[in-house]
C-alpha cells in the first residue's frame, strides 16, 4: 500500500519528535562538528610539518646538487685558467698577434692547433675550444677544427661581431663568463645538441694591458645533464638549470628546450630573492601549485631550481584526512545509534508505557498502575502516578465492593448526558434496593451483611454489558447506568430482569444459604429527567413503587 | 627528495587529532653544535713556495730552518713544493690573481718578469741588513732586479752551475788523461770515443748521458755549447733574438753530434736530468754534465734518499766544461727568495729570509743540498777550505759561468726556447728528419717567436 507524502511527513515527524532520535541527532552533529574542527586543525598542522620536512630535504638535495654543479663549473673555470697562464699558448698568441710572414703565421697556427689538441688529452669533458682574436675579427684556432659555425668559417668579421652572444660578452666585472645554453649559436654546430659556453679573455699576465684573444670553451648540455640527473631529483619532481638571465641551460623536463626563457613569473620571484638559496610556492607555471627550491651557483650565478607539485606532496596527508573523517563519521553514527537505542530503552519506552497507563486512567480505569518502575526519575514518576491513582480510587469507589460510589456515578451520568446530547442517544438508570436486607443484617450481623453486599456486587457486575456501569451508592442500594441502543427502554428491562434473576440465586454466607431479591426502579434519559439528580430521584421513586408492588420487581418511572 | 614516512605521518596525525600535542609547535630543526670555535690564537702563519723536482729539498729546508723555528714557536710555516716544469705558469697565475704565498722562491731568470708584473715587494730598504750587494756572488746579485731598475726584488738564496762529472775508474781503464780530456771540444770528443764501451764490474758504459726533450733543464743543457761556440740567445743590446746565428748553430750541432756518434745511450734522450744522473750513478755512462746537487746525492746514504752506495760514488771527479772555439762557458743559475707584494706578513717573511741569508744557514743549506752558497764569504770559505771537493770544483765553474739577461720578458722567452730545444731533440730522435737545415729552421722559428715577444714588450 502506497503512503502519501503527508503520511511520510507524519511518520517522519513522529520519528523526529522522539527524544532518543533528537538526542542521537544532536550527539551526531556535535561529534561531527568537533571531529571536523580537530581534523581541519590537524590537517593544517600535518601539512605544515610535511611541507617543512619536505622543504628542508629538498633544499638539502638542491644544495648538494648545486655544489656539485659549482664543482663542474669551477672545473671549466680552472681549465680556462690553466690555458690563459700557459706561456706556450701565450707565446703562440703573441706571435699570431704580431705582423708575420704567411709561413710563420701558418706554422704558428698549426702549432697552436696542436697545443689545443694537447689540452683535451685525458679530459673526457667533451668540450670544444675556440680562440678568437681579441677584436673578434677572426677565429684564431679551434679544436676540433671541423666544428665551425658557418659565419666563423667564412671569416666574416662583421658577421662574427654581429652574433648576439659575441656582443653580449662583457669582461668588465669578471674574467670568466658563463654563457647561456643554445643550439647552433656558438662555434660547434652539432644540430642535435645544445651547448653552453665558458669564455675567458686572454691577456699577457706580464702586461695585462695587452689583449691576446678570447677563449671559448663550449660544453654540450648533455654533459651537464649526465652529471646532474642522478643527483638532482627523483619521482615526480624535476629540476631546471637556469642561466643568470633566466634561460634554460639544462632541465629534467624534455619540453623545456635549452636556450629558451623560463616562465617569467617564476623568474621574477627567483631574481628578486636576495638569498643564494631558498624556497617558494607558486601556481604560475603548468597551472599547478608547485614548491620551488633554488640554489644560486658561484661561479656563474646560475640557478638550479627544483620543483615538485604541491598536490602530490599533500596527497598522502589528504588521503589520511579522508580516511580519518570517514572513520570518524562511521564511529559517530554507530555511537549515536547506540546512544539512541539506550535512550529509547531507558527513557522512551518507559515514558511511552507511563503515557499509555495514564491515558487508561484518564479513560476511567482507576485500577491501572504502572509496573517495573526503574530506579530513576521515570520510576519515580510511575510511582507518583500509582499513588495518585490510589487517591483517585478512594474518592470515587466504594471500598467494600470496589464498585464506583455515588460521586463517581453522578459524574458518569453527567458525562453520559453530554455524550447522549451529542449523539442523540438515550440511556437508562436502574435504581436497585435489596429486599429483606435489613432483616439479614439484623439477624446475622453486619459482617454477614457486608459479605452478602460483596457477593451481590459481583453478581451485578457480571450482569453488566461492556458499556454499562454499576455503582453502590448506599447500604444495600445499587445503581446501574445502561446506555440504550434502541429507541425504547426494552433493553433496560431485559438487563433489569437478568439482574433480578441473578440476585434471586441463593448466597452462601457463613454456611447459611440466603436468598435475597431486589426491587428495581428504572428511569430513562431524556424522557424521565434531564439531569443526574433528576434521573436518580425518578429511578428511586420507581424503585419504591416496585417495593410497594410486592418487591422483586422492576418498575419504570411514570411521571405524574 | 626525502620520502614521506607514512607510519610517522599517521602517528603524528592521530596524535594531533587526539589533542595531546594539538597545540605544540612542529619540532624545530636542531641547531648545530656551536663547539669547535677556534680560540683566538697568536700563532703567525707564513706560506712559502719552493721549487724542486723532489721532496729532498723540502726536508733539507726544514732541517736548516729547525733552529729558527725552535726560536720562534709561534711561527707556523706552510711550505708548498712546486715542480719546476709547471712552476712558471703557477707562479704567474698566483701573482696575477693575488693568490700567492708570503715567501716565494724564484728561478734567477724569473725575477725580472714577476717584479715587472708588480708582484714582488721592493726589498731595497732592507738589503743592508744582510750586507747588500757586496755580500753576494756578483752573478747571483745581478738576478735580483730588472735590468735598468735599481730596485732589489729578491735575495739570492743559492747558486748552481753545471760542470762535468766523470768516472775516474773508467777513464783510467780507457787510458784517458782527465787533465787533457776536458781542455777543449776536440779533446773531449776524443776522450769520449776512448771511454765509450768501457766495461766496469761487468757493465758496459756509454761515454756520456744526455737527457732529451723530457728534461726541465733542456735549455740549460744546450747553452754551454752555444756560448762556447760564440753564440747567444739575444743580441748584445737584448733587442733581438740571435739564436739562429751560425755560431749558435755550430754549438748545437756539436752537442747533438755526441748522440750521432753513438757516444750516448739512445734511451737517454727519453729521460730527464734525474734519470740521466741515475744512469751515471749506476755506472751506465762514464760522463754526465750536471750541477752540484749530484755530488751531494752521491755523498748521501741511500737510506736518506742519496746514492752513496752506487758504483759511481767512490769513483768520480768533477771537471770543467770543455772550452769551445771562443772559450769556456757554463750556465750559472740558482734561486732567489722574494716576498710577494700582497703579503700581509712582510716583516715576518723578511725575518725568515734574513735567517736563510745568514752565513750559518747558507753554509748548512749548501752542505745538505749541495747547492752553492750565494753568499760570497760562505762560497769563498767552502772553496778555499776544501780544495778538491765538489764545492771547489763548482766554485771554479762559477768563475766562467754565464747567465741569461734579466729581462721581464725572459719567462716568456724561456718557454719558447724550451719548446724549440725539445723540438730539436725530437728531430734528433727521428733520425730521418734530422739535418742541419731542419735545426736551422727550428732556430729561425725560435727567433721569430722570441722577436715577437720582444716586440710585444717594447711596444707602447
Amino acid at each position: 500500500m502506497k503512503r502519501s507524502l503527508n503520511d511520510w511527513k507524519t511518520v517522519t515527524r513522529g520519528i523526529l519528535r522522539r527524544t532518543s532520535v533528537r538526542l542521537s541527532i544532536s550527539l551526531l552533529i556535535s561529534v561531527i562538528v568537533v571531529v571536523s574542527i580537530l581534523s581541519v586543525f590537524s590537517y593544517k598542522q600535518s601539512v605544515r610539518i610535511v611541507e617543512q620536512e619536505t622543504g628542508d630535504a629538498a633544499l638539502q638535495t638542491v644544495q648538494r646538487t648545486g655544489k656539485h654543479m659549482e664543482h663542474i663549473l669551477r672545473e671549466y673555470e680552472a681549465y680556462l685558467d690553466m690555458m690563459v697562464y700557459d706561456q706556450e699558448l701565450l707565446n703562440k698568441l703573441i706571435v699570431l698577434g704580431t705582423p708575420q710572414d704567411t709561413t710563420v703565421y701558418d706554422r704558428t697556427e698549426l702549432e697552436l692547433a696542436q697545443l689545443l689538441r694537447s689540452y683535451t688529452y685525458g679530459k673526457p669533458l667533451g668540450e670544444t675550444i675556440t680562440i678568437f682574436s681579441s677584436d673578434f675579427n677572426h677565429v684564431v684556432s679551434t679544436f676540433p677544427d671541423n666544428l665551425i659555425h658557418p659565419a666563423m668559417k667564412s671569416g666574416n668579421a662583421e658577421k662574427i661581431q654581429q652574433m648576439e652572444w659575441v656582443r653580449s660578452l662583457d669582461f668588465t666585472n669578471s674574467t670568466t663568463l658563463f654563457l647561456d645554453a643554445r643550439k647552433e649559436a656558438f662555434v660547434s654546430t652539432n644540430p642535435s645538441e645544445a651547448y653552453f659556453a665558458v669564455a675567458r679573455k686572454v691577456s699577457d699576465p706580464l702586461k695585462p694591458s695587452i689583449d691576446l684573444g678570447v677563449i671559448l670553451l663550449e660544453v654540450s648540455t648533455s654533459q651537464l645533464h649526465a652529471a646532474l640527473d642522478g643527483s638532482a631529483m627523483t619521482g615526480t619532481s624535476g629540476y631546471v638549470v637556469l642561466s643568470e638571465q633566466g634561460k634554460v641551460v639544462d632541465s629534467s623536463e624534455p619540453v623545456l628546450e635549452s636556450g629558451s626563457l623560463f616562465e617569467t613569473s617564476i623568474l621574477e620571484q627567483l631574481m628578486t630573492t636576495m638569498t643564494r638559496y631558498g624556497t617558494f610556492v607558486s601556481n604560475e607555471w603548468m597551472d599547478r601549485d608547485h614548491y620551488y627550491v633554488f640554489y644560486t651557483t658561484n661561479p656563474a650565478d646560475w640557478y638550479i631550481l627544483s620543483y615538485y607539485p604541491r598536490e602530490e606532496l599533500l596527497a598522502p596527508v589528504r588521503h589520511l584526512l579522508w580516511n580519518f573523517l570517514w572513520l570518524a563519521v562511521l564511529c559517530s553514527v554507530a555511537a549515536a545509534i547506540s546512544v539512541g537505542y539506550l535512550m529509547h530503552r531507558g527513557i522512551g519506552i518507559p515514558l511511552r508505557n507511563l503515557h499509555k497507563v495514564m491515558r487508561e486512567g484518564e479513560a476511567g480505569n482507576l485500577s491501572v498502575r504502572t509496573t517495573d518502575n526503574p530506579d530513576n526519575e521515570i520510576g519515580d514518576l510511575g510511582r507518583a502516578f500509582n499513588q495518585m491513582m490510589e487517591q483517585i480510587s478512594l474518592a470515587y469507589h466504594d471500598t467494600l465492593t470496589n464498585l464506583p460510589n455515588r460521586r463517581y456515578l453522578v459524574e458518569k451520568i453527567e458525562q453520559q448526558i453530554q455524550e447522549a446530547q451529542a449523539s442523540d442517544c438515550s440511556f437508562a438508570v436502574l435504581f436497585m434496593d435489596l429486599d429483606r436486607f435489613k432483616e439479614i443484617n439484623d439477624t446475622l450481623g453486619h459482617h454477614a451483611g457486608d459479605q452478602l453486599i460483596q457477593k451481590i456486587a459481583k453478581r451485578l457486575l457480571a450482569c453488566m454489558r461492556a458499556e454499562d456501569t454499576v455503582a453502590r451508592i448506599a447500604g444495600d442500594e445499587f445503581v446501574a447506568l445502561l446506555p440504550l441502543h434502541g429507541a425504547d427502554s426494552a433493553e433496560a428491562k431485559e438487563v433489569a430482569c437478568t439482574i433480578m434473576e441473578a440476585i434471586r440465586q441463593p448466597c452462601l454466607i457463613y454456611g447459611q444459604e440466603l436468598t435475597v431479591t431486589t426491587s428495581i426502579g428504572a428511569a430513562v434519559y431524556p424522557q424521565d429527567a434531564q439531569d443526574a439528580e433528576g434521573l436518580l430521584q425518578a429511578a428511586d421513586r420507581a424503585m419504591y413503587e416496585a417495593k410497594a408492588s410486592g418487591k422483586d420487581a422492576v418498575v419504570s418511572y411514570q411521571a405524574r | 627528495m626525502k620520502t614521506i614516512n607514512y607510519a610517522r605521518l599517521c602517528a603524528l596525525f592521530l596524535l594531533l587529532v587526539l589533542g595531546a600535542s594539538a597545540c605544540t609547535d612542529a619540532p624545530a630543526p636542531q641547531q648545530p653544535d656551536m663547539h669547535g670555535v677556534s680560540e683566538d690564537d697568536k700563532t703567525i702563519s707564513l706560506d712559502m713556495w719552493i721549487i724542486s723536482n723532489d721532496q729532498k729539498q723540502y726536508h733539507d729546508l726544514l732541517e736548516v730552518l729547525q733552529p729558527y723555528l725552535d726560536a720562534n714557536p709561534d711561527l707556523t710555516l706552510q711550505i708548498k713544493v712546486l715542480d719546476w716544469a709547471p712552476a712558471w705558469s703557477t707562479i704567474v697565475k698566483a701573482v696575477a690573481e693575488d693568490e700567492g704565498p708570503d715567501i716565494l722562491q724564484l728561478g734567477t731568470t724569473w725575477v725580472p718578469a714577476i717584479a715587472a708584473m708588480g708582484g714582488l715587494a721592493d726589498l731595497s730598504p732592507l738589503v743592508d741588513d744582510i750586507g747588500g750587494s757586496e755580500a753576494y756572488l756578483p752573478s747571483s746579485w745581478q738576478t735580483t732586479g730588472i735590468l735598468g731598475d735599481p730596485k732589489v726584488y729578491a735575495v739570492p738564496w743559492y747558486a748552481d752551475a753545471r760542470a762535468v762529472y766523470y768516472r775516474t775508474d773508467a777513464f783510467e781503464k780507457a787510458g784517458v788523461d782527465p787533465d787533457r780530456a776536458f781542455a777543449d771540444w776536440t779533446s773531449f770528443r776524443e776522450a769520449m770515443h776512448q771511454v765509450n764501451g768501457t766495461e766496469i764490474d761487468g757493465t758496459v758504459m756509454h761515454a756520456i748521458g744526455i737527457p732529451g726533450n723530457q728534461d726541465w733543464d733542456v735549455m740549460q743543457n744546450f747553452f754551454p755549447w752555444i756560448w762556447g761556440a760564440g753564440g747567444d740567445v739575444l743580441t748584445a743590446d737584448s733587442k733581438e733574438a740571435a739564436l739562429n746565428s751560425e755560431a749558435a748553430l755550430q754549438g748545437i750541432l756539436h752537442y747533438i753530434s755526441l748522440v750521432e756518434e753513438d757516444l750516448v745511450d739512445p734511451t737517454s734522450l727519453d729521460k730527464n736530468s734525474r734519470q740521466a744522473e741515475d744512469d751515471f750513478a749506476e755506472g751506465k755512462s762514464a760522463v754526465i754534465i750536471s750541477g752540484p746537487w749530484l755530488a751531494s746525492r752521491l755523498a748521501t746514504p741511500e737510506e736518506q734518499g742519496g746514492q752513496a752506495e752506487s758504483p759511481a760514488a767512490e769513483h768520480y771527479a768533477i771537471a770543467p766544461i770543455p772550452a769551445g772555439p771562443v772559450g769556456r762557458a757554463t750556465f750559472v743559475g740558482g734561486s732567489n727568495l722574494s716576498i710577494l707584494h700582497n703579503s700581509n706578513r712582510k716583516q715576518e717573511a723578511w725575518e725568515l729570509i734574513r735567517y736563510l741569508s745568514s752565513a750559518e744557514a747558507q753554509a748548512s743549506y749548501s752542505a745538505v743540498t749541495g747547492f752553492l752558497p750565494a753568499r760570497q764569504e760562505v762560497f769563498d770559505a767552502a772553496a778555499e777550505n776544501e780544495p778538491g771537493t765538489a764545492v771547489a770544483a763548482f766554485a771554479t765553474a762559477v768563475s766562467y759561468g754565464r747567465t741569461f739577461p734579466s729581462l721581464p720578458e725572459w719567462g716568456a722567452i724561456e718557454t719558447t726556447l724550451v719548446n724549440r730545444f725539445s723540438a730539436i731533440w725530437d728531430l734528433v730522435v727521428e733520425e730521418s728528419s734530422y739535418n742541419e737545415e731542419r735545426i736551422r729552421a727550428e732556430l729561425d722559428d725560435a727567433v721569430e717567436e722570441v722577436n715577437s715577444i720582444l716586440e710585444q714588450y717594447h711596444q707602447q
